[in-house]
């Protein structure tokens, strides 16, 4: 209400007094509506500024997880041909330029490269960028130098993403600290954005008044006038329409700002908030994800034109969307590019070239989530230490062990093994389904994660989520349960393959048969193993106990059925992929159970270190039991029911592995691994339906695809402590002289065969060496003479 | 923190100790059944090859002691250390010593993916993990040390931190026997 003066009266003293009581009365209303007026409009201007400090004083935005795939270390002798070298190149988006100038790119002479690294934050430190020259020869790194020719040890590239976990509101941005933008972007974005930003105070009034002339008369809003503080606050608080009441609490909340903050901090927030486009429902917001979004690149390698470009579309991005309106972005840009000339940004005498330049943008967004089961993995192993609003939230940087070489194989076998298996036998295409893991042995390191015969597709997760019966893959439980206890077992212990019939109290009497519906008598135990012959495997396991196998089951690290039925001594406990991966793991790591892990390590927003997923190790199996078992699985793959591998891997190898089969071939398995890795197959349907495919004609195919495409090292470890080898006659289970035929085995230490028998001898047949004719043309513990073992000996000497 | 090194022996031998001499091994293929299986693709009965063992090195150690070992030139029969995992053991070492054995655990665990098989980094890993007052996997560190010593000076320091680990965790008859195959 506007004050009004009262007109003076001239008649009575009465009047005289009435009139200035109200005078009186119509000031002090004035006053007291202009207190309410300050008071109402200071508690709006508190309001906002609550809501100003409150945005601030955390976090601004919900900064997804970003997850990461292994950083690949270069070293001497690394296993990193050029092919592996220039995929994972491509992968970090680095580029081929000559000489290799900046970080992020790299450059190739014959066989030498030049790689220019970028600085990364990993776990446990700064990994600041540098020159490299490397040199590949036969498929791996054959010298490591810098950029002066020194020697270098190791260095490690950045570790490339593989997803995020977005929040439900799905924006995603990387965050760019201020100190770390690179100037010419700074500088470019306030020369065409807001000139005066280092001296204004939030808000221009000229500016405002030029913009509300200007629109004026041309009778629409066709200017703004905004600093860039009141474009960050309409951005962060505000909704798009143009009112003038917006306006006002736009510029009140410009002015907030600029009281409470500094300009960096403003100005960072603006770099991180500006909307630059859309990849589908994900919002592309800020100057950092931009980058990598149209130009698979972190920011601070982007030439001048690509500022430009980026700088010239926030004015609309996607008016001015390079991907879907090249002209007009180009257009745009080269605006730009000409008042950074003009601000003297970059050299006059390359605009030209600048502006002619094409745009340079990736054809496709950039690199999708193309990792949906690992990423399913990384989620559930988080969950116990993080929440779902922690992964989404917080922008936590989680290192994982995925290596994409091993995973690019693994999916390659996958979607080219199955159709041909498919064609080959007449299937109809599309009906099998599969699912695969590979380990690294020593770390307990999950490498590479298959969930289905589309592992680009984010559905079922075959290997997390579903549950199979593992057939014969339970074998080795059972044999190294009983190799554990060498008084009564050794690899040569003759097993009965003949009818068995176990009474059950409460079921029918179970007689189980073998998958060739035969019996072939009695057979050592190792072929028994390799040959994967059910009845023999059902009466070790009846004869050593079925709490025993239970046990041994979960020294192995997966839970046993219980109860603990004698039909599941052929395996008809269902498990995961996940669950037989770690299974088989304890065996090749001879008997050390490690929890395996997709995570290493978990950094904060800042890059400090949060969490570390250490190595955890557990001896539960007796080592010298395990190799006996290993050595009966190497049998299975030399020439037993997995010897088909050997087309496809080299016999130096020496892989130990397993089929599985389950009733009518619902279920193909296969379990293997070299001396570096572990693999585990399952191929099957989806309808639980018979594929008519057996573990070595189903499974192992794609094991074999996958580990004929990785480095394999061979598994030849010495024997562990406790292992002795003797010379032996494996029908008649005695020693033989080394001058008789015989083959070499490992028994447990003191446990060779007590039985002699000397071929040169043969009317006497058996010798006991506690007998009476000793004649020493046999040690009790016979060595191979070509194999003077000097290590053996010390260790029996310390023992 | 100062991280104090237990390798007795071998600092105090103030060795560069390079790579052992590959070590023959029984490799040796399972035989083939004679006639149960109906054409068994011929498998040689013992197939004996060298084994190529993992390169054990270690550097002149870096000691809480001011003492300087002067490193030494390895003799031209022994094989040069793997430059990447000697670069992480100094790396770890460095860190052990200010302190971070969480990063230093990290680092030996990059040296270890190099070369799984070499006992002087189970060793080393199963030091800080004592450090770390983590006993229990100090020991099974250890024993995994003990697993691939190529050396029985190697396998006697294992035993001696399985030793020292299973005293922490109270296990006295453990490491009593542990401490007997220690040769202490």
């Amino acid at each position: 209400m506007a004050p009004r003066k009262q007109n003076p009266r001239k008649n009575s003293g009465q009047k005289r007094d009435k009139s200035r009581r109200f005078l009186r009365f119509v000031v002090k209303l004035f006053i007291a509506l202009i207190l309410v007026g300050g008071v109402f409009l200071s508690l709006w201007i508190a309001k906002l500024d609550r809501d100003v400090q409150q945005r601030f004083a955390g976090a601004l935005w919900a900064l997804p997880a970003k997850v990461y795939a292994r950083a690949l270390e270069v070293y001497e002798g690394a296993p990193i041909s050029a092919e592996v070298l220039e995929r994972e190149l491509q992968r970090l988006g680095y580029r081929q330029e000559r000489g290799a100038p900046s970080p992020g790119t790299w450059y190739r002479q014959g066989r030498e490269y030049l790689l220019h690294v970028r600085s990364f934050t990993h776990w446990d430190g700064r990994e600041p960028s540098g020159l490299y020259r490397i040199r590949i020869a036969d498929g791996q790194i054959e010298r490591v130098r810098d950029g002066n020719n020194h020697p270098v040890g190791i260095f490690r590239l950045d570790a490339p993403t593989i997803g995020s976990f977005y929040p439900d509101q799905p924006e995603d941005r990387i965050l760019l600290r201020y100190e770390e933008a690179p100037p010419l972007l700074i500088d470019t974005l306030l020369a065409v954005e807001d000139r005066r930003f280092f001296e204004h105070h939030g808000v221009v009034p000229m500016a405002i008044l030029r913009a509300a002339l200007t629109n004026l008369v041309s009778g629409r809003t066709v200017q703004g006038g905004s600093t860039i503080t009141q474009q960050l606050a309409k951005n962060l608080f505000l909704s798009p329409d143009r009112s003038y009441r917006r306006k006002v609490t736009e510029a009140i909340m410009a002015l907030i700002m600029e009281y409470r903050y500094s300009k960096e901090m403003i100005l960072e927030a603006y770099l991180n908030e500006v909307y630059l486009g859309q990849d589908g429902a994900r919002a592309i917001h800020g100057f950092g994800l931009a980058s990598e979004f149209y130009f698979g690149r972190p920011i601070e390698e982007l030439s001048p034109d690509q500022i430009a470009l980026l700088v010239g579309m926030v004015k609309g991005a996607s008016y001015y969307n390079p991907r879907r309106n090249p002209e007009r972005a180009t257009l745009r840009r080269n605006v730009v590019l000409s008042v950074m000339s003009e601000e003297g940004l970059i050299d006059p005498n390359d605009l030209g070239s600048l502006q002619s330049r094409e745009l340079g943008v990736l054809p496709r967004p950039g690199k999708a989530g193309g990792n949906p089961a690992f990423m399913q993995l990384v989620r559930q192993q988080l969950a116990r230490d993080y929440s779902e609003d922690d992964l989404r939230s917080r922008g936590l940087s989680i290192f994982t062990t995925l290596d994409p070489e091993v995973q690019y194989h693994l999916e390659k076998a996958v979607t080219s093994t199955l159709p041909a298996i498919e064609k080959q036998r007449n299937m109809e295409p599309g009906t099998l389904e599969s699912a695969a893991i590979i380990v690294d042995i020593d770390s307990g390191e999950i490498q590479a994660l298959v969930g289905g015969r589309n592992p680009k597709f984010a559905g079922f997760n075959r290997a997390l989520d579903s549950r199979r019966q593992i057939g014969s893959l339970i074998k080795p439980a059972i044999y190294v349960a009983a190799l554990s206890d060498p008084t009564r077992y050794s690899l040569i212990t003759p097993l009965l393959d003949q009818e068995i019939t176990i009474e059950q109290p409460g079921s029918k009497p179970w007689t189980p048969r073998n998958y060739d519906n035969q019996f072939i008598g009695e057979q050592p135990l190792y072929l028994a193993l390799a040959q994967s012959r059910n009845v023999p495997a059902v009466r070790v396991g009846m004869d050593i106990g079925l709490d025993v196998v239970s046990a041994t089951l979960e020294s192995m690290g997966v839970p046993a059925p219980k109860p603990f039925f004698p039909s599941a001594l052929l395996g008809s406990q269902e498990l995961s992929l996940l669950q037989v991966t770690q299974m088989y793991h304890t065996l090749a790591t001879e008997g050390f159970w490690m929890p395996l892990r997709a995570i290493r390590s978990v950094l904060d927003v800042d890059g400090q270190p949060l969490q570390r997923y250490s190595m955890s190790v557990q001896r539960t199996l007796d080592p010298a039991a395990v190799y006996l078992t290993n050595y009966a699985l190497q049998a299975a793959v030399s020439f037993g029911t997995a010897r088909s591998l050997n087309t496809y891997i080299p016999t130096s190898i020496g892989v130990a592995g397993k089929t599985g089969t389950t009733n009518n071939t619902r279920d193909a398995w296969f379990a293997g691994f070299t001396g570096n890795r572990l693999g585990v197959v399952w191929v099957g349907r989806d309808d639980n339906g018979e594929t008519g495919l057996t573990g070595s004609s189903g499974a192992l195919p794609v094991w074999a695809a996958a580990f004929a495409a990785l480095d394999n090292r061979p598994r030849n470890l010495d024997a562990p402590q406790g292992i002795t080898w003797a010379r032996v006659d494996i029908e008649r289970n005695a020693r033989v002289p080394d001058y008789c035929d015989g083959h070499l085995m490992p028994f447990a230490h003191g446990y060779v065969p007590e039985a002699v028998y000397d071929c040169r001898k043969q009317d006497e047949g058996f010798r006991w060496p506690f007998g009476s004719n000793e004649d020493n043309t046999v040690s009790p513990e016979p060595r191979p003479q070509s194999q003077p073992d000097p290590i053996e000996f010390f260790r029996r000497l310390f023992r | 923190m100062k991280y104090i090194l237990r390798f007795t022996v071998v600092a105090a031998a103030g060795l560069v100790l390079a790579a052992c001499a590959p070590l023959p091994t029984h490799q040796t293929l399972p035989p083939a059944p004679q006639q149960a299986e109906p054409a068994p693709p011929p498998v040689p009965d013992v197939v004996v090859r060298p084994l190529e063992m993992p390169e054990i090195h270690d550097q002149p150690l870096q000691r809480a002691a001011p003492e300087v070992i002067a490193p030494q030139e390895p003799t031209p029969a022994l094989r040069p250390a793997s430059p990447a995992v000697v670069a992480l053991v100094n790396r770890a070492r460095l860190q052990a010593d200010t302190g971070e054995l969480d990063q230093a655990a990290a680092s030996l665990e990059r040296a270890i993916r190099i070369e799984p098989q070499n006992a002087l980094l189970w060793l080393e890993l199963a030091q800080i993990k004592l450090h770390q007052g983590n006993p229990s996997q100090a020991e099974q560190m250890a024993l995994r040390a003990v697993r691939f010593a190529t050396d029985d000076r190697i396998e006697r320091e294992a035993w001696g931190i399985v030793a020292l680990a299973r005293q922490s965790q109270g296990d006295i008859a453990g490491a009593a026997e542990a401490r007997r195959k220690a040769g202490q």
